[in-house]
């Protein structure tokens, strides 16, 4: 038999081994992210933020089960949690892209109000 | 001479893609296989910073007018279909349980595909573009639907013709007003600028002809035509002020809600195209499909598109 490995190692040892989950797991994840779901359209219906006097608690929660249902879809369909290590940080590249959005966000919240919008046209 | 050997490793103590490759300057399948993925998500990064930008747009602005977001947001529960206009979010549900359930299908086209059941990939394939579709119409009713109530953020976004539909077509049945009490403080504002003066009809807000408006100069002009957005128009009353404030503001939801929704809606799109071409691959039996991890890029994206749209569906349609 021709040797087909280029005159390399078949395995090397510096590479790790992607592993793939069964399809048990993601039924399960499905399953689990229609709960999320229901729950997502459910919260909508209930001001939670006039229950419990804090205020956007509502839009907190909706983003906690929002951040949850990406976890999932991120973690077993797209399989990070079986990828290699390198794939897992490239991953998380976004994510601090994300925070760095984060800190936009809190700057613009923190600096003194700056009027609001200019008068629009006006014609005759 | 062919490029690609056979892995030697295949069907080893971890299960590879029946018809995987290596390459020549990989050492093996797992090598290469990573390569793919490492790619794949470089590019993904460059889509969440894409998105990033919108969605910090869209947290601005919330922020600052979250008065009128919560108002406005409630054109995207109305609907003119099948008699969904009770309130309930339905179209982005349907939407929702469509992608989920897409990227479900996606995941087991991708296992038979890693098992070399070709049929079935085609089969699971096939019910994940299925779904795209689906999603895809789904969007192509509500677009319309915002288009025909004059919510499209041009020259002819008409706040007040929306405002008009949401009282009183959709509104039928509640007589005391809409659920949400912004929504009635913003009528309350149009009724004002209607006994100011101006005529509220479908059409939008209507300025008679003998309503007059004074100019800085202090010199009074006649106004003989109204433009169509009706939004421009000034007369010396708050209630108009605060009109054109808020439908500014709604004008801006609405702006950001058609840029994110459409950028995600053309890359449902792609997401169609591209799996029309693995179906039309594996059924030709090409060989650009011996390997499963075409299958699984075309995944990661499909499964990117997903999660945008569950970030999407409380931000834009659960405002509360």
């Amino acid at each position: 038999m021709a040797d087909n490995t280029h005159g390399h190692s078949p395995v090397h040892p510096a590479v790790e081994v992607i592993h793939h989950p069964k399809p048990a797991l993601y039924w399960l994840t499905y399953g689990i992210l229609f709960v999320l779901l229901i729950v997502t359209v459910v919260l909508y219906y209930f001001d939670l933020s006039a229950a419990s006097g804090l205020v956007g608690l509502n839009f907190v929660i909706a983003m906690i089960v929002a951040t949850a249902k990406a976890y999932l879809v991120v973690r077993n369909f797209m399989n990070v949690k079986g990828s290699t290590k390198l794939t897992f940080l490239w991953a998380m590249l976004g994510f601090i892209w994300l925070m760095l959005m984060a800190g936009v966000f809190l700057d613009s919240q923190n600096r003194p109000h700056q009027g609001g919008w200019e008068k629009p046209f006006v014609r005759y | 001479m062919s490029l690609h050997a056979l892995e030697p490793n295949a069907g080893g103590e971890h299960t590879h893609g029946a018809g995987q490759r290596v390459s020549m300057q990989y050492e093996n399948i797992d090598q290469q296989n990573e390569s793919y993925l490492v790619g794949m998500w470089s590019f993904l990064v460059t889509e969440i910073m894409f998105f990033g930008g919108l969605f910090l747009a869209y947290s601005l602005y919330r922020v600052m007018y979250f008065n009128t977001y919560l108002e406005a947001h409630q054109f995207l529960l109305q609907y003119n279909w099948l008699g969904m206009h009770n309130g309930f979010p339905w179209l982005g549900t349907i939407n929702t349980t469509v992608l989920l359930t897409s990227s479900l299908f996606m995941v087991l086209a991708v296992y038979n595909a890693q098992i070399g059941q070709r049929i079935k990939t085609i089969l699971w394939l096939t019910t994940v573009v299925g779904c795209a579709l689906i999603f895809m119409v789904v969007k192509y009713f509500e677009y319309t639907n915002k288009l025909g109530e004059g919510l499209y953020p041009d020259r002819n976004f008409n706040y007040a013709r929306a405002l008009y539909i949401l009282k009183t077509e959709h509104a039928a049945g509640h007589e005391g007003g809409h659920d949400n009490p912004r929504a009635n403080v913003a009528w309350t504002a149009m009724k004002d600028a209607e006994k100011a003066g101006a005529k509220l009809s479908e059409e939008g807000l209507e300025i008679p002809a003998t309503q007059t408006r004074k100019l800085a100069s202090g010199i009074d002009q006649r106004l003989t035509s109204v433009p169509g957005d009706t939004i421009a128009f000034s007369v010396p009353d708050a209630a108009y002020t605060r009109y054109q404030s808020e439908s500014n503001h709604a004008r801006l939801f609405m702006s950001i809600y058609f840029s994110m929704t459409g950028l995600h809606g053309i890359h449902v799109s792609l997401g169609i195209v591209m799996m029309g071409l693995l179906i039309l691959f594996y059924w030709k039996k090409h060989p650009c499909v011996d390997d499963y991890m075409p299958l699984e890029m075309i995944g990661l994206y499909w499964h990117f598109v997903d999660i945008v749209w569950i970030f999407l569906f409380p931000l834009m349609y659960l405002i509360s």
